[in-house]
């Protein structure tokens, strides 16, 4: 069978001992960025860009790949244990994890974590596969007048789902929209907004904006977090078992409806983990039988958003993958990463490289087991890392963000591009003011602007192929509802008692 | 005793300073370059890593180092892009030998069209290395046969007859062509992309009728019959099964012949010594097994010039001028 040959390739090629250890150095180094509170993905992966440049393309993306991953197991830990999310999409776990943990039962909330982790990053890889091939082939029809709807569906998504106010979203997805305006247009060759510095000509770094928005400002965020509470201390690794057989059963519904809600919200573009978190939630206290136990410890409040947040993550790399769409902020720093290596993500990158997309799908099988390894018997170390000290440990991320952003190009202008986008982003935090739509809109926005004008070009100048092509009319149409709804929504609030 | 005095220290340390600073180094290496290389030589792609520049950059470096024809060490160096990578090079590398870079016809472009404010004068070219070349390229099943059949098509109907391609220099391709051949080329419909492969996208679901792109970049869509070549930019027909049959331009009826060039060039007024030591070092180089491996590995066109390069070059520069001046892309 096609899909069997495939995976065997696939795997003959992750089964090497390079791409095995690139695997390993991934998910470990995954799992310690996830348990580093404030040290996302976005941040781990762009610090360590520059660095793998010099590898062959597979291991890189196998080991960026398993950063990726690895990150969303590694964020419960905290959550768990410190009542502060390891990353953003790890919220949700507070609520009923440290209370578990609190209760004493931090090995049983651990566990549940890192065994619905795995289940969903299996079953999600194995959707990938599956579902990969029909949406490339799909992709391959697509005209620029499609992407341009692709596109504008997923900025309208983001800017909508990524907080709770639509309002902010929208605003931050405006301004990541114009400085994506800035350097060559590639329809006339005409350098817009660099304002004479050859350092804008090819645009705005995504990957620096990224850094600043996302590493400085948290760096600024902690600062002050520890100026004014001084450390915080963590519940220790508590419990008798690793979890019993009834709490595996009361896990194992909240795994399969967590995964398959995870990877449809992960697919949309621009809905990412978070958002599948919060969804998967809701549904397991609603289909709860006691939904008072909830955030009081309910190990199903647990175990459905973690499994929802690791399919969340795996369903993301569709749209990435066959469409060369990033649907999250980490997506899109790994198209910027794919690129550099010249590899073009999209409908063709199947047909062009298929030895490449298939070994990274066999590495995320090992990489999931890898992963349940580290973070369960080996969950003790890890939670060595939430001691150190945050003075140390921040001005580490501080030195590499510098050193990685110089390293890129050697401009000492983008390093203050960097800091300038890192004290933005400590305002943007403090005022709720979301930044993944800042950072996909400025990823996105060129594209969806350069669909637009070629669909333009190609018609002659004719409007009407937005709305005679089917697809189009309805991704559209559907960008059109979310917007309506979100906005009305969200003036409803304000307008008075509803 | 007064061996030494304050004044002549001063005037010492400064010079020293002052020849360190442009490079020349030691003024013993001075004369006429004796013992040239004896330094690291940098090797700078203008541009980010796993670029064409970057691929050739490091290709040149890793045969020179594998066909131990250098006894020095070339680390490659990658810089911003084009523009603001021609601009470090011309404003630090003035005088030195230990520099060198790639560089395409996309320099030629940044200077045409005013991105960049630096010739290719304010460099020193060295060598022409290798070629691409230009396809006019169909849908496999479009009902146009020869090159003419296209162009008739285009001048009837230049608004609905769209072309694709990239956004850079397969630009110069088919601004040279249809200009030749008579078209007004502003009214043609020009969708870029960010490179050829992307842009066949559109011409396969027939959106835009002909793609203008290096011919190397697609050339997996001519193997699968999907799409189908016109006619070709060089001087001569290209070699393979698949290319052999293409007429060229100008056997198609249009004189006009466009190459996408690499080339490796010096920072402004790099010595003689130097100059003739690359030249002689890059001929060797091009001829040894490695290098043809790579060759075959990038589906690279051998297009080794010394001789002549620098009116080849000042050819290029005036074509491209043209074509840009014509499409109206010069800065304003």
């Amino acid at each position: 069978m096609d899909l069997l040959s495939n995976l065997s390739l696939g795997f003959s090629q992750a089964l090497s001992l390079q791409n095995l250890a690139y695997c390993f150095i991934g998910a470990l180094y995954g799992t310690v960025i996830g348990v580093l509170p404030g040290i996302g993905p976005v941040v781990g992966i762009s610090i360590l860009l520059p660095i793998t440049f010099t590898l062959p393309p597979v291991s890189a993306v196998i080991m960026l790949a398993g950063i990726y991953y690895g990150s969303a197991y590694g964020g419960s830990t905290t959550s768990i244990l410190v009542n502060a999310p390891g990353e953003a999409s790890a919220v949700v776990t507070c609520l009923d994890g440290y209370e578990m943990a609190k209760q004493g039962r931090a090995k049983a909330a651990l566990a549940t974590a890192a065994i619905g982790s795995f289940f969903a990053g299996t079953v999600a890889t194995a959707a990938i596969m599956l579902l990969a091939l029909p949406i490339a082939r799909l992709g391959l029809r697509f005209t620029p007048a499609e992407y341009f709807a692709l596109l504008f569906l997923a900025l309208t998504l983001v800017g909508t789902l990524a907080t709770e106010s639509p309002v902010k979203g929208l605003y931050t997805t405006l301004i990541g929209l114009f400085l994506s305006t800035v350097g060559m247009d590639l329809q006339t060759g005409q350098v817009r907004f660099a304002f004479g510095s050859p350092w804008l000509l090819e645009g705005i770094d995504f990957i620096v904006v990224a850094i600043g928005l996302f590493a400085i400002s948290e760096v600024l965020v902690q600062a002050e977090l520890i100026h004014r509470f001084g450390l915080q201390k963590r519940e220790q690794i508590s419990g008798q078992y690793w979890i019993t057989r009834d709490e595996l059963k009361q896990s194992f519904i909240p795994y399969i409806r967590g995964t398959v809600l995870g990877f449809l919200v992960g697919i949309l573009p621009g809905a990412g983990s978070t958002p599948a978190t919060f969804f998967s939630y809701a549904v397991e206290k609603r289909s709860s039988k006691h939904p008072e136990k909830f955030g009081k410890g309910a190990i199903e409040g647990v175990a459905g958003p973690e499994a929802a947040n690791n399919a969340a993550n795996q369903g993301a790399l569709v749209p990435l993958l066959t469409l060369g769409i990033p649907g999250s902020a980490t997506t899109a720093i790994m198209l910027g990463a794919f690129m550099i290596y010249g590899i073009q993500p999209g409908p063709l990158l199947f047909e062009k490289n298929p030895d490449f997309v298939w070994a990274i799908i066999a590495s995320m099988y090992i990489g999931n087991v890898i992963l349940l390894i580290l973070n369960l018997p080996l969950v003790n170390i890890f939670a060595k890392l939430l001691d150190l000290p945050a003075a140390l440990l921040y001005s580490m991320v501080l030195a590499f963000c510098t050193l990685g952003v110089y390293s890129m190009r050697f401009a000492i202008f983008d390093v203050y591009l960097m800091i300038i986008f890192g004290i933005i982003g400590f305002f943007m935090k403090k005022h709720d003011y979301p930044a993944a739509p800042l950072l996909l809109a400025l990823v996105l926005g060129d594209m969806m602007e350069q669909g637009l004008r070629r669909a333009l070009t190609l018609s002659n100048g004719d409007w009407s192929v937005f709305v005679t092509r089917p697809i189009c009319l309805v991704l559209l149409g559907i960008a059109a509802v979310s917007l309506v709804y979100s906005m009305s929504k969200s003036l409803g609030k304000r307008g008075g008692p509803s | 005793m007064k061996s030494f005095d304050g004044k002549s220290f001063w005037v010492f340390i400064v010079a020293a300073a002052i020849l360190s600073g442009s490079g020349l180094g030691s003024p013993a290496a001075m004369a006429a370059g004796e013992g040239y290389p004896s330094k690291t030589v940098t090797m700078i792609a203008p541009s980010k890593p796993g670029s064409g520049f970057d691929t050739t950059a490091r290709a040149i470096a890793n045969t020179l180092a594998a066909e131990k024809l250098i006894p020095v060490s070339m680390p490659v160096v990658n810089m911003a892009g084009s523009v603001p990578g021609t601009a470090q090079i011309v404003l630090r590398y003035k005088n030195d030998p230990n520099m060198v870079a790639v560089m395409s016809l996309t320099g030629l472009l940044n200077y045409a069209t005013g991105m960049s404010p630096y010739s290719y004068k304010d460099t020193t070219p060295i060598a022409r290395l290798i070629s691409a070349y230009y396809g006019i390229l169909v849908r496999y099943d479009a009902p146009y046969k020869t090159l003419q059949d296209f162009i008739r098509e285009l001048k009837e109907k230049p608004g609905e007859t769209p072309l694709s391609g990239g956004f850079s220099d397969d630009r110069i391709c088919y601004g040279a062509l249809f200009s030749k051949a008579g078209i007004d080329i502003t009214k043609i419909n020009y969708a870029a992309f960010s490179g050829g492969t992307d842009a066949s996208g559109v011409v396969l679901e027939g959106a835009a009728k002909a793609l203008v792109t290096s011919v190397d970049d697609v050339i997996g869509l001519l193997e699968a019959k999907q799409l189908r070549v016109l006619a070709v930019s060089g001087t001569r027909r290209l070699s393979g099964a698949l290319l052999q049959d293409v007429p060229t331009f100008q056997e198609s009826g249009v004189d006009v012949t466009v190459e996408n060039f690499r080339y490796v060039m010096g920072g402004p007024n790099m010595p003689d010594y130097a100059v003739k030591y690359w030249q002689a070092t890059l001929a060797k180089m091009v001829k040894t097994p490695t290098w043809q491996e790579n060759l075959k590995r990038y589906r690279w066109g051998d297009s080794f010039m010394v001789e002549g390069f620098d009116r080849f070059i000042a050819q290029q520069q005036a074509m491209v001028s043209d074509v840009v001046e014509k499409l109206g892309m010069k800065k304003k």
